[in-house]
């Protein structure tokens, strides 16, 4: 994989100055705001991408900052950005949303980054392989297109992968390979 | 899984078109609003003093009943004076045993177990006479984050926990001790060793020259045991 996510390769200053500003969160809600306007977009197209309706996402995000914001006492720095803490609570935020039963669950994703998926599986890449593929999306348990979602459809490096998923960098990439083996089983069965 | 809807070259809406629903004061306003417990617009002053200090009573009371159970057993003073690391859980035999033995014996937890063997028992009595299916709930599987215990098989280990249902489609299942502990009894040599099941919680019981110190645990796997356990999980799950 090329392409990686930029926005998880901090500078120790970058992180150094997060880290102010959490620990005067956590004292004043309202320097809140500057880790707010800072991770807002980002995780907004977290949400969007699985929820698909930009006005729920909306809703879901205000719920991400509050309990954010409600937990940001109990958060300690662990070696990895804060966004890798706010993209776990927006995780489960959106998990907790799939339950309500409010929609049914979205995946977004690009024809380039579908063709990546084939290539990586050695299928070659046309339209056929391409349906083949997005049906194989539906076969996919919850937890293995997640994996996938994040590994493939937004380039996030295996660090993040793992930080937010909460598991070791190996276990992220022992399942990606399942996944992705699934995958081809998958488009060669059919 | 519900209904799966894939947005294909969906185009996304713009950087601007999100910012518009920023909005840092609700934030602000949600979360100050479920933390401090605005009571003054729901009920009258009047009630709300009343209720912090029933509450306050409450406390007070329940703190005297826990001071005083834990003082008359004069539980903490010994529970952590003998736990202190694995010397002194070697030299066990100089501290007053009748103390230790009211934290949690083996024989406590062997009436714990006879009374869920009993449960157990009495469930699938029930099943006998109304054609209920049992649900058995599997254990997911959790993997190792810290060191787990180093066990020698002759405490037989292994057939104990695959008496629990939950456990009883695994091997090589670890133990990652939790909470109050001391790291040397990961590697101290133990006379014997139990595993405790009590309210969702596991125990090891773990007994040296007549001691024996409760040590809640948690069940886990390690590194590729954990990436089996899951396909283990997957593959018996639905069953």
């Amino acid at each position: 994989m090329k392409q990686t996510n930029s926005i998880y390769h901090h500078n120790a200053s970058a992180l150094e100055e997060e880290r102010q500003w959490i620990e005067k969160a956590k004292v004043n809600p309202s320097d809140f705001g500057v880790l707010y306007k800072k991770y807002y977009l980002q995780i907004f197209r977290f949400v969007l991408k699985r929820v698909g309706d930009e006005n729920i996402s909306a809703e879901i995000v205000s719920d991400i900052f509050v309990k954010a914001l409600q937990n940001i006492s109990k958060y300690e720095h662990k070696g990895f950005p804060f966004s890798a803490w706010l993209f776990q609570i927006a995780r489960n935020e959106v998990n907790l949303s799939y339950r309500k039963e409010k929609y049914n669950k979205t995946v977004t994703v690009e024809t380039p980054e579908l063709n990546e998926v084939l290539e990586e599986v050695d299928e070659t890449q046309h339209e056929e392989n391409i349906q083949l593929l997005l049906g194989g999306l539906k076969e996919l348990k919850p937890d293995e297109l997640e994996i996938l979602e994040m590994r493939y459809f937004e380039k996030r490096p295996f660090k993040e992968v793992s930080a937010i998923l909460e598991i070791t960098e190996s276990t992220a990439k022992v399942r990606m390979h399942r996944v992705m083996q699934k995958l081809k089983d998958i488009i060669t069965r059919k | 899984m519900k209904e799966l809807n894939i947005n294909r070259d969906v185009p996304q809406p713009s950087d601007d078109d999100l910012l518009k629903h920023q909005n840092f004061e609700e934030v602000l306003k949600k979360a100050s609003h479920t933390t401090t417990v605005e009571t003054g617009n729901l009920v009258s002053k009047k009630w709300w003093y009343f209720g912090v200090g029933l509450f306050v009573v409450a406390g007070v009371f329940v703190s005297t009943i826990i001071a005083t159970t834990f003082s008359t057993k004069n539980y903490k003073k010994n529970y952590t004076t003998v736990n202190q690391d694995i010397v002194e859980v070697n030299k066990l035999q100089e501290v007053d045993l009748s103390i230790l033995n009211n934290i949690l014996t083996i024989e406590n937890n062997t009436e714990i177990q006879k009374e869920s063997d009993k449960n157990e028992f009495e469930q699938e009595e029930i099943e006998g006479t109304v054609p209920i299916k049992k649900v058995v709930q599997i254990y997911y599987p959790k993997e190792a984050s810290t060191l787990t215990f180093k066990l020698e098989e002759s405490f037989g280990l292994k057939s104990q926990y695959q008496k629990f249902e939950e456990f009883s489609i695994y091997s090589n299942l670890s133990f990652q001790p939790i909470g109050d502990y001391q790291s040397g009894w990961l590697k101290a040599s133990w006379s014997e060793v139990q595993l405790v099941k009590k309210s969702d919680n596991y125990f090891l019981m773990l007994s040296k020259n007549g001691i024996t110190i409760p040590c809640q645990v948690v069940p886990v796997f390690e590194s590729e045991d954990y990436v089996n356990a899951l396909d283990i999980y997957a593959a018996n799950a639905g069953k």
